[in-house]
């Protein structure tokens, strides 16, 4: 909100310059956004009267005129079209600065000398652009400090009004406010209306809880007189554009008390029956912005008869318009509830000088003060006459008619704030915000009574004026024992530790992608529920399933920059079935190795994504303490058909590792081969992991016996595996692979693999006789069970 | 005799000296103190000589015999070492070759300052807690002191689901679960993701909040000041000026919002790093805590704009584009 420094300057004595002022109000909550400096070089700038214009006798697009300043006359050549005799205009003599920072000096134009120059707007610094010179209001003083007269110096402070602070709204808020700060004392201007008993029909009735106050006053007479220019200045300062006297006089009435006014042209009103109401679907109304508005149920309307004629603190309609010609109106001052407005400003996609005061609140207690503010400056400046018949329909049951006190104790603020401040300080510095103190109550202002709810606002109050300074620093002094981090927190960090250390990339994408990609993975979710309401695209409108989509489109960003090695890891949400839960999703393309010499490392893990990931998270699930359950069977709509595993643990499913399906992967233009796994860090933070135990171990020596085998190429190592763990002599105390090869001898159907047992005893070293018993009894066992041939 | 000896020695020594392998030193071992060796040979010859002059040969011969088997056996390593290092110095490989090498894999920048920060307020005695990104109206505003129509609603532009459920909008959802889970004392931070429906330059969808809170009895706001100059201190450096500045947030009263000035060559500028307030009393209501009997201070700040600072990024949708080529470089 845009607050002219001059303006302010005129209700208070400022020793501070703007940014000075800026500072302090600021730190004081209100925060200064920005401070434009308006005519910073303009100097010297007066006006005068053109006395006589005559042609040049060089040139035809010049003429000689002299110009009066009250005192003396200047001759001055100019260019200017629109100028006659008579008219007031600013002056710019010799030694003056216009607002480009020209000095002005005396001159020749084509031979004939020129003692100044006559001002455009745009040489006072008003505009950027304006035609002709600027011709002044006739009964303009001539010869006065124009830069003053006209407010061409200025600072304007843009400031954000946090959404408590309502009462800060306003040119005479403000000034309270910095009465608060600086301590000076604050003058604001008298208001009283000399009112004449002159009758009207005009009725109100309010059908709105949302409208307790509405004061309705019957304006006559007004002449047609233009506004002022001190008042259009302060207007335009303040970014509003000028139009007719009534108008601008609600508009300055506006910025000077932040109550939003609104007058209806009394010749348009036929029944001069005002209600308010809140609407329903059928209304409409054309606002005076040209729109053509339906209204939606729950906004406020006032009407006239059965006609709406505003929506109400947001903008008038066209049919009850004040114009150039208006010279009587009904002149609407009221309260509407602030939550009513935010809604109907939102229904309405309009938001307004008007609506934005109503949404944080405006002073109900001062509704009475803008309507006689703006009624007194009409007499003033248009002679109006006004009625003493004022209509106020008000709800005096209204919560905020109701004075508000609260307990004021010094010690219970200070022990709060950690401070030590002195009570009669304090009691000054509340009072002057407004706030009285009696008794140890402290009573608030009526423009402060939605704000200050509780003790510790007025310890707000006292913290932010005195300064956050004035507090000292200290720490806590009480231990408190907290929890331990969750184990899922800690699976997170030991999960995104292990893939980093192994070359691993950590991303962090969005939780939300679209429904396209979701489709393009085949996988599926309820868009009822996942589905956000009012999404800022269609790439981000669905919560996801499953981490492979983001990782899809991230792998789908680097190929398409040539960066082909891919291996991601991150810890997310997905969302199913009304559940949220973090997953640790990684993905392997391309390989992890750096080009070598020696290219073999690189190319196995380019050409086996999926055995690299396994053989990974093998070693994770070691490191996190757990066992995992595989299984082979029935791939996921995004599976690979053969490459793939699920886990579990117990009746848990943790997750699933596979090559992406290359039907889906091209889909992402990704043509390598992708290796994607995830795996529920939630649902594995339910399991416990097994807990570490020393286990001892044999100090005699171990033997190892090999099994050679020829099996068909349908039968898993698993398999293989599990009939020998059936089989094995209890001294084996490992086993593993060590070759596997096809070739031409074995036949097309048929694989060779190489398979060892570690047999150790853990009391006696195992004689050679027994180890080849025991084994050749598993060998006859794989032999007779198993489709396999020993070799 | 003892003449023929010492000459025996002699040569013996030259020969030595001149072998050239340790396979000449096995050869010279054999024909110098072999049985057929000269040394043999007048070993063999002492029954011979005169009684008196048996010992003084006998003793004489034998400290050669061990003299030249002392001297055989160091020439033997003298030439093994010079061998070997010979044999080693001949490795063609070419340790300029880039090794076999995994990557380097890397954190994601925002990882790496929420651990950064995570680690500070642990050593201040805080557990980490976490929420779920989709909330209910009652955590995200209403135990908050934002209600229905309260106009701090406009300052959070909401992504609401479908199902009338919302995407938070800050992390202080998690003070409200914890202290309904918990009685106080509480003492937690909460990062995590918070979602506002303005994306723009300066603004991504999705960014990161990490939020604190600490309950207990006589917690002041000068408690509040100086853990919270404590963190930035450790964060930002111990040099770096702080101000606290009077605002607004529902949930806190007072609310402060907390600069750090920045200089660079000629000029110093303050930037809003966080924001922080002691606990609403009506918000203590909301979770049941007595709130004549305890006060508290909460505080949350942005993650990204920590990150931007500390690493001098200069655009926030970096973080989510999420290239390779940026990651790598933290």
């Amino acid at each position: 909100m845009k607050f002219s420094y001059s303006w302010l300057k005129s209700l208070l004595p400022l020793t501070e310059s703007p940014e000075d002022l800026a500072e302090k109000l600021t730190m004081a909550g209100l925060e200064v956004e920005s401070i434009d400096s308006i005519g910073t070089c303009i100097e010297g700038i007066t006006t005068g009267k053109i006395e006589s214009i005559s042609p040049h006798p060089n040139a035809d697009k010049l003429v000689i005129t002299s110009v009066s300043d009250g005192k003396n006359s200047h001759q001055i050549v100019t260019g200017a079209k629109n100028i006659s005799v008579g008219d007031i205009i600013p002056v710019s003599l010799p030694g003056s600065v216009v607002a480009s920072g020209m000095k002005l000096k005396q001159t020749a134009l084509r031979g004939v000398d020129s003692f100044g120059m006559l001002c455009s707007e745009t040489e006072c610094g008003i505009t950027d652009e304006s035609e002709g010179i600027w011709i002044l209001p006739s009964d303009t003083p001539l010869g006065v400090d124009f830069v003053e007269y006209a407010i061409l110096k200025d600072s304007i402070l843009d400031i954000a009004i946090l959404p408590n602070r309502g009462d800060c709204q306003s040119i005479w808020g403000l000034a309270r406010e910095i009465a608060a700060i600086t301590g000076e004392t604050l003058s604001l201007p008298k208001v009283s209306v000399s009112s004449t008993d002159i009758k009207h029909s005009y009725s109100v009735q309010s059908q709105s809880s949302h409208c307790p106050l509405y004061i309705g006053r019957y304006i006559s007479s007004i002449n047609k007189a233009p506004t002022p220019l001190w008042m259009k200045r302060r207007l335009e300062l303040c970014g509003i554009r000028p139009i007719s006297l009534i108008v601008d006089v609600t508009n300055y009435v506006l910025l000077e008390t932040g109550h939003p006014l609104h007058a209806f042209d009394d010749a348009k009103c036929a029944s001069k029956s005002i209600s308010i109401i809140e609407s329903t679907k059928k209304h409409s109304l054309t606002t005076l912005d040209s729109q053509k508005r339906s209204c939606q149920e729950g906004q406020l309307l006032i009407c006239e008869g059965n006609t709406p004629v505003a929506l109400a603190g947001i903008m008038g309609a066209e049919n009850t318009e004040v114009s150039p010609d208006t010279s009587a109106i009904f002149l609407e001052a009221a309260y509407f509830t602030p939550h009513i407005i935010r809604r109907s400003a939102t229904l309405s996609g309009l938001r307004t000088d008007s609506s934005s005061r109503f949404e944080k609140g405006t002073n109900i207690e001062t509704t009475e003060l803008a309507s006689q503010r703006a009624a007194m400056l009409l007499q003033e400046l248009g002679q109006a006459t006004v009625s003493n018949h004022v209509i106020t329909c008000k709800d005096n049951t209204h919560e905020l008619f109701k004075s508000k006190s609260l307990p004021f104790d010094i010690n219970q603020l200070n022990s709060f704030l950690g401070s030590n401040h002195n009570e009669n300080s304090i009691k000054t510095l509340l009072t002057t915000l407004g706030f009285t103190i009696k008794n140890k109550q402290i009573s608030i202002p009526s423009w402060r009574r939605e704000d200050i709810s509780d003790w510790p606002c007025i310890a707000e109050e006292i913290a932010r004026l005195k300064g956050f300074d004035s507090i000292p620093s200290t720490l806590p002094t009480q231990h408190i024992i907290q929890d331990q981090d969750s184990l899922e927190l800690t699976l997170t960090r030991s999960s995104e530790d292990f893939f980093v250390h192994n070359g691993f990339t950590q991303l962090n994408t969005y939780p939300m992608v679209s429904e396209d990609d979701i489709k393009h993975c085949k996988l599926s979710t309820d868009l009822s529920q996942y589905g956000l309401a009012n999404p800022i695209s269609p790439e981000l409108a669905v919560l996801r399933p499953s981490l492979l989509p983001s990782f899809l489109r991230i792998i789908s960003h680097h190929s398409a920059r040539q960066q082909h090695d891919c291996a991601f890891v991150e810890v997310g949400s997905h969302f199913n079935d009304n559940n949220e839960e973090h997953v640790l999703a990684f993905c392997l393309t391309g390989s992890p190795y750096e080009n070598t010499a020696s290219p073999d490392q690189r190319s196995i893990a380019e050409n086996s994504p999926f055995i690299h990931l396994q053989s990974l998270l093998q070693r994770l699930e070691a490191q996190l303490g757990y066992s995992f359950t595989l299984s082979f069977d029935s791939p996921d709509s995004w599976h690979h058909p053969v490459q793939f595993q699920h886990f579990s643990i117990g009746n848990i499913n943790l997750g699933s590792l596979a090559l992406v399906h290359p039907s889906i992967s091209s889909q992402f233009n990704i043509h390598h081969p992708l290796a994607f796994g995830h795996l529920s860090l939630t649902r594995l933070a339910s399991i416990v992991a097994t807990p570490k135990q020393y286990r001892h171990f044999s100090s005699f020596p171990s033997t190892r016996r090999d099994i050679a085998c020829c099996v068909p190429k349908s039968l898993s190592y698993a398999e293989i595996l599990s009939h020998i763990h059936t089989y094995k002599h209890k001294s084996v105390v490992d086993i593993g692979i060590f070759d596997l090869f096809e070739s031409e001898k074995l036949g097309p159907d048929n694989k060779s693999i190489g398979i060892y047992l570690i047999y150790q005893d853990l009391k006696q070293t195992l004689a050679d006789e027994k180890v080849n018993k025991a084994h050749q009894r598993l060998c006859d066992q794989l032999v007779k069970q198993l489709p396999l041939t020993i070799r | 005799m003892l003449e023929s000896l010492e000459k025996i020695k002699n040569e013996s020594i030259n020969d030595i000296q001149s072998a050239q392998s340790t396979a000449d030193c096995d050869q010279l071992k054999s024909f110098f103190l072999g049985k057929k060796s000269p040394l043999a040979a007048v070993l063999k010859d002492i029954p011979s000589l005169p009684v008196e002059q048996r010992s003084v040969v006998g003793k004489r011969a034998n400290e050669i015999k061990q003299e030249l088997s002392a001297y055989i056996q160091e020439k033997k390593q003298t030439l093994h070492t010079q061998q070997l290092e010979h044999s080693l110095s001949h490795d063609s490989t070419d340790t300029s070759l880039p090794p076999f090498k995994i990557r380097n894999g890397a954190f994601h920048p925002i990882t790496s300052i929420t651990r950064d920060i995570c680690d500070i307020f642990s050593r201040l005695g805080y557990s980490v807690k976490q929420g779920p990104n989709v909330e209910s109206d009652f955590y995200n505003f209403e135990a908050l002191n934002i209600p229905e129509h309260h106009p701090a609603r406009a300052m959070h532009d909401t992504f609401y689901l479908k199902n009338k459920q919302v995407l938070r909008t800050h992390t202080s959802p998690v003070q409200i679960r914890e202290m309904l889970s918990k009685k106080p004392p509480v003492k937690i931070i909460a990062p995590g993701k918070v979602y506002r429906c303005d994306a723009d330059v300066s603004h991504s969808p999705v960014f990161h909040q990490i939020e604190g809170l600490c309950v207990d009895k006589g917690l002041t706001f000068s408690d509040l000041k100086g853990t919270l100059e404590f963190f930035l201190h450790e964060l930002l450096g111990p040099e770096k000026n702080i101000r606290f500045r009077s605002s607004y947030f529902p949930f806190t009263e007072p609310s402060v919002e907390i600069d750090v000035e920045f200089k660079s060559k000629n000029k110093s500028s303050w930037m809003e790093i966080m924001g922080a307030g002691m606990v609403q009393r009506k918000v203590f209501k909301h979770v049941n805590y007595n709130a004549d009997d305890f006060t508290g201070f909460a505080f949350g700040l942005g993650i990204e704009r920590i990150a931007m600072i500390k690493y001098q990024i200069d655009d926030i949708r970096l973080f989510y584009e999420n290239d390779s080529r940026f990651i790598q470089q933290f």
